[in-house]
């Protein structure tokens, strides 16, 4: 699922993304890395996410896979990241 | 500088570098400071240094550094030596392509300085992480330690990540990363005492992560998971009530992080106010309502301080007079500039500094008031994080012009001055986009044009205010319009490349720090100062020369009014009775009112004499030459010699305009009062005709709305752009769409039978 498709509270994590280089270094330096677990606090324009610091794919700890801040994203730019739902995490 | 460390790494040296003696109190140490956006490293250095700090910036960069000094506490040597806190600017990662990025790892590498700062690498970094994220801080940690300098990690709002339930061991913590852990709260003031001596016992850390960026990744996953905890959900919605019931605004931001877990989630009340505020609608009525109260509190507000300046530097004004006592009005009847005349003999001295270094100051403190409130303002705002939700609404706005949501706040505080507007361009990350900002950022309404707008809806629109007020706020949206088709226009043209989308992080709402804007109220202002103030004074003594010389005889009607006064006054003339003929004819001659006594009648003479004889000299000025000389070029706009001389004069400087139209027409620059204005608007052109009509003031008001008139907006122009290029090309565009523009407005009102 594209991220801008996600609904309101729904909580994943990031699987790939189509970015350019420059783009995709600064999330990546701002925590919204491969299999960071994020959740989306508003959908649209702009998509925010947050980033969470804690569980992983399959609900496991992972340690600090994310981060717990919120990221706003131009519509463009969460059409080109890609994110998966995580089994068993509630949405809103 | 002193060698990084060497005190402290085991290597002997004496921490100077070989061969170097060193006073161990006068020689300052150095620490870098170094974090992410939004992790309180502004508010850190702010309560740590103080006013004890100057704006600086990186010699070859536009990035701007504030260089701090914490005062030693303590007996021992070590504590008695200063600090100097050198802020870096706040970036994600020290390897990214940008140039915040550059500067941080230049200064670490110790290859840059702020300018007038020993060049060499810091004695010590200070890594300044957010407690209530840490997973994401102790990346840049990590890039930090890999630099093998001193390092010390200031853990920032660990009263927030308490309340919220995150528990971080510090001791654990200093063992994974090798390297001194401080816990503290730079908007408490908690656990600050203790950093300082961090810093300067700071060592090199005993660890090194790896160097990859899926290296450092891992490494910040393993430390996160052994050195941070969170208590479970009841108990963080226990913590959460009692932070509630505090109306604890730290605590509703840790509860926001906190609130992570699966299954746990419920929308925070930043979720439910980025609903409203980034909504399209609801979200541009928020807009409108916080920009409209911003604009207002500045407006309205500056306009005291600015009559204080102005009754200081001018003579007295306004309200200001009525409350001084009667001796002081006396004395400071003409401000400064008329205690510079009245203290110092006639001649060119006197001339130059009450003409043109008092009038400059003058000009440039006057604006100070509106600049100062415009950022302490923006601070306030920013500081809440409602900035970065207003950045991404005007994205939406600006994307289709080719600008970002980030040149919001640059021109936004063009509003007040293009000058503060242009500098605060460096927060937009791409060049491109940069550019565009700073060539536009001048076509916003700045202070300098109300002085013109003013004048001229008055002469418009005499005793109809709504109407004029009208004009005034489409003046507003002409150059706001103006900026974004320019922005359109030279994107596609001269600066074409592909848009960088929109990212940006938004911190969660909290109160605003008035310690904080208070600092970086004072910052700018000083900045502002600095660097236009410098400017605007050497213009202002430019401009009084061209005005003033070459000296001319005074031309024969005043030598005539002169000399009927004099007559007046030693009773030569026989009566001073309105109604005896053998008096009253000479005057009349000359278009002299009737008059009651002897005195006065003939200071009323003398008056006039030299209200003509400043517009004469005025006019066979360099700068009434230039004026008449370049008439032909602004004819087809509707302008006279008259009209020509006020564009040429004020072309450094666009506020000057008014006051030399008062000089002009009625001999003085005393252009605030209504008796002036009409003298203004009843002005006439040789032929006799009048010089205002309703076209040549709405070709004027077009004009001064588009054109550049501003040197110190060029000079700033091309350091910010690094090049004068760019300056000369914003010139030519605002001149030339200017001019044209006036001309369409005046040709076509013209062909319409407006005269």
């Amino acid at each position: 699922m594209r991220l801008s498709e996600a609904p309101e509270g729904f909580v994943g994590v990031v699987c790939h993304h189509d970015l350019g280089t420059a783009d995709a270094e600064l999330l990546r330096a701002m925590g919204l890395r491969p299999m960071a677990r994020v959740r989306i606090c508003k959908p649209g324009e702009p998509c925010i996410v947050q980033v969470l610091a804690g569980c992983g794919h399959d609900g496991v700890v992972m340690g600090a896979s994310g981060c717990s801040c919120r990221i706003g994203l131009s519509g463009s730019l969460a059409r080109r990241v890609s994110i998966e739902a995580i089994v068993g995490a509630a949405t809103a | 500088m002193t060698e990084a460390g060497c005190d402290r790494c085991g290597c002997g040296g004496s921490g100077a570098g070989p061969g170097m003696a060193v006073d161990p109190v006068a020689t300052p140490w150095r620490v870098a400071l170094l974090g992410n956006p939004n992790t309180g490293k502004t508010t850190l250095f702010n309560r740590l240094c103080g006013l004890r700090h100057k704006t600086s910036n990186f010699p070859g960069t536009t990035q701007e550094s504030r260089i701090g000094v914490v005062r030693p506490r303590g007996e021992s040597s070590s504590a008695a030596r200063p600090i100097h806190l050198v802020d870096l600017p706040g970036v994600y990662s020290l390897e990214l392509a940008q140039s915040e990025s550059e500067v941080c790892r230049e200064v670490l590498a110790g290859n840059l300085s702020p300018r007038g700062e020993p060049v060499g690498s810091p004695d010590a970094v200070c890594v300044v992480v957010d407690g209530t994220n840490l997973a994401r801080n102790l990346l840049m940690v990590g890039e930090a330690l890999s630099r093998r300098l001193p390092t010390v990690v200031a853990v920032n709002m660990i009263d927030a990540a308490r309340r919220g339930g995150i528990r971080i061991d510090p001791v654990e913590l200093e063992r994974q990363l090798g390297c001194g852990v401080v816990e503290c709260s730079a908007r408490t003031g908690e656990g600050l005492e203790g950093l300082p001596e961090a810093m300067r016992t700071a060592r090199v850390p005993n660890r090194t992560p790896p160097g990859s960026r899926e290296g450092i990744e891992s490494w910040a996953d393993r430390v996160h998971e052994l050195c941070v905890g969170h208590r479970g959900l009841a108990d963080r919605v226990a913590v959460d009530r009692g932070a509630a019931s505090r109306g604890d605004p730290d605590g509703a931001r840790a509860r926001e992080v906190t609130s992570s877990g699966p299954g746990g989630w419920r929308p925070t009340a930043t979720d439910r106010i980025d609903r409203v505020c980034t909504h399209p609608l609801l979200g541009m009525g928020v807009f409108a309502a916080v920009m409209s109260g911003l604009l207002f509190v500045v407006f309205q507000i500056a306009t005291y301080p600015m009559e204080w300046i102005d009754s200081i530097f001018s003579g007295n004004a306004g309200w200001v007079a009525a409350w001084q006592p009667a001796w002081l009005a006396e004395l400071t009847g003409g401000g400064l500039r008329g205690l510079v005349e009245h203290a110092m003999p006639e001649g060119i001295l006197r001339d130059l500094l009450s003409g043109g270094v008092v009038s400059g100051i003058g000009a440039t403190l006057i604006f100070v008031p509106q600049i100062a409130l415009m950022f302490f303002l923006i601070s306030l705002l920013e500081d809440t994080g409602y900035l970065a939700r207003a950045a991404f609404l005007m994205d939406r706005l600006f994307r289709p012009f080719g600008l970002p949501g980030h040149s919001f706040v640059p021109l936004l505080s063009s509003h007040a001055c293009a000058l503060p507007g242009i500098m605060a361009t460096r927060t937009i990350p791409d060049r491109r986009q940069r550019l565009l900002t700073i060539l536009v950022a001048p076509f916003m309404t700045c202070s300098a044009r109300l002085p013109v707008y003013v004048l001229v809806t008055t002469l418009l629109f005499r005793d109809r205010p709504l109407l004029a007020a009208v004009a005034f706020v489409g003046c507003y949206a002409l150059g706001a319009a103006a900026g974004l088709v320019s922005a359109l226009v030279i994107g596609r043209t001269l600066l074409r490349g592909p848009d960088r989308p929109m990212i940006l992080e938004l911190p969660t709402y909290r109160p605003p720090s008035l310690r904080t804007a208070l600092v970086t109220t004072w910052d700018r202002s000083i900045v502002f100062l600095k660097n236009a103030g410098t400017n605007i004074l050497a213009i202002s003594i430019v401009l009084w020369w061209l005005g003033t010389y070459p000296k001319v005889d005074p031309p024969e009607e005043v030598v005539q009014l002169r000399q009927l006064a004099a007559e007046i006054r030693d009773g030569r003339l026989a009566d001073s009775s309105p109604h005896d003929s053998a008096f009253v004819t000479p005057g009349e001659g000359l278009g002299v009112a009737p008059f009651k006594d002897r005195e006065s009648s003939a200071r009323e003479l003398e008056d006039r004499a030299d209200r003509i004889e400043s517009a004469d000299g005025k006019a066979r000025s360099f700068a009434g030459r230039l004026g008449r000389a370049m008439q032909p070029v602004f004819a087809p706009l509707g302008y006279d010699w008259q009209l020509t001389v006020g564009v040429v004069t004020s072309f450094a400087a666009r506020e000057v305009f008014v006051s030399t139209m008062a000089v002009i027409v009625t001999g003085s620059d005393e252009a605030d009062g209504e008796g002036i204005l009409s003298e203004i608007g009843a002005a006439k052109r040789d032929d006799g005709s009048p010089v205002f009509t309703a076209a040549t003031c709405w070709s004027l008001l077009v004009y001064y709305v588009l054109a550049m008139q501003c040197l110190p907006t060029l000079a700033v122009t091309a350091r910010e752009s690094g090049g004068l290029k760019w300056a000369m090309l914003q010139l030519a565009w605002m001149s030339g769409l200017a001019y044209l523009s006036a001309l369409a407005v005046y040709q076509g009102l013209g062909l319409a039978g407006v005269t």
